[in-house]
């Protein structure tokens, strides 16, 4: 049966339609991409899985210390004191806070535009 | 020792190497594309089809045991995404008398099928092949151009071997009886 000599002789001449050249190439920036979001999206799945871990230990400790071991967990009902003097500090805090926030914005901001341009 | 090295390289594409793909782009699109093309008749679609396979390939590729050889499980891949594609067109093709091909002697299939001289022969049996359903397209692809072995042809199209014999020799006869009804 695999002689079959007029068959193999027309399958093999229609196999001469070739892919275009940048096809290989083309193909593995794809691949290169796909790995990318292979990548972000294990990332991203460790990240959620750490959080539930972590969520669940802390949430089972405080029932293990508030039922199993009968201990007050309650808070002061008012354990901070503002005074006049300190408010006006916290202000200044806040505002040191501020800024250093929008430094690190703008320092992220510019660090992608000197990625992208490298990368064109 | 090939299929050694192509696991070696699979397990470094699945640890972060992705570069080390390109090995299997470079091996296996041609004949892989020459498949889909055959199931789908046309290029572009066969084009894109074949970046489908292989972006499949690896995604899954971690889901890749060893238990047959990569290229019957990438092969499997290719014939189930053009076959899917072929279903969502909804290709139709023509249907032939069962009752005809069951008639077809052996003997004069033999010879028809190796009369590779006669020019006239070979354009009817082109025009045939072209009237076959995807699934016989790649059966006779497999066999035939790549060279594959019953067992190998079975893995890839999901049939047992007697099964796939029983169709390449309906599908032998189907073409004959194609040839012929197209004579008269």
């Amino acid at each position: 049966m695999n002689q079959d000599n007029a068959l193999k002789k027309i399958l093999e001449a229609r196999e001469k339609e070739d892919l275009p050249y940048d096809f290989e190439s083309r193909l593995m920036k794809k691949i290169m991409l796909e790995a990318k979001k292979k990548k972000r999206r294990s990332t991203v799945f460790s990240l959620c899985l750490v959080s539930f871990v972590s969520l669940s230990m802390m949430v089972s400790t405080y029932l293990i210390l508030k039922y199993y071991l009968w201990i007050d967990l309650s808070l002061p009902k008012n354990p901070f004191k503002f005074s006049s003097g300190s408010a006006s500090l916290f202000g200044f805090f806040f505002y040191i806070a501020f800024l250093v926030l929008i430094l690190l914005g703008l320092d992220m901001y510019f660090r992608k535009l000197k990625q992208k341009s490298e990368t064109n | 020792m090939e299929q050694q090295n192509e696991i070696e390289c699979i397990r470094r594409i699945v640890e972060g190497e992705t570069e080390q793909f390109s090995y299997f782009l470079q091996r296996y699109s041609r004949p892989i594309h020459s498949m889909i093309l055959r199931i789908v008749s046309c290029r572009e679609d066969a084009e894109e089809l074949t970046q489908d396979t292989f972006i499949k390939a690896f995604k899954k590729l971690e889901t890749y045991k060893g238990d047959c050889s990569f290229s019957t499980w990438l092969y499997r891949i290719a014939y189930n995404t053009a076959i899917s594609a072929t279903r969502k067109k909804r290709i139709t093709f023509p249907v032939q008398d069962e009752n005809l091909i069951n008639n077809v002697p052996d003997d004069a299939v033999d010879i028809l099928l190796n009369n590779e001289k006669d020019e006239e022969v070979m354009q009817k049996l082109e025009q045939a092949i072209d009237m076959l359903n995807s699934e016989e397209r790649a059966l006779i692809t497999l066999y035939y151009m790549d060279e594959k072995s019953i067992i190998e042809v079975a893995s890839i199209l999901q049939f047992t071997p007697d099964n796939v014999k029983v169709k390449l020799y309906r599908v032998r006869k189907k073409i004959y009886a194609l040839v012929k009804n197209e004579k008269r």
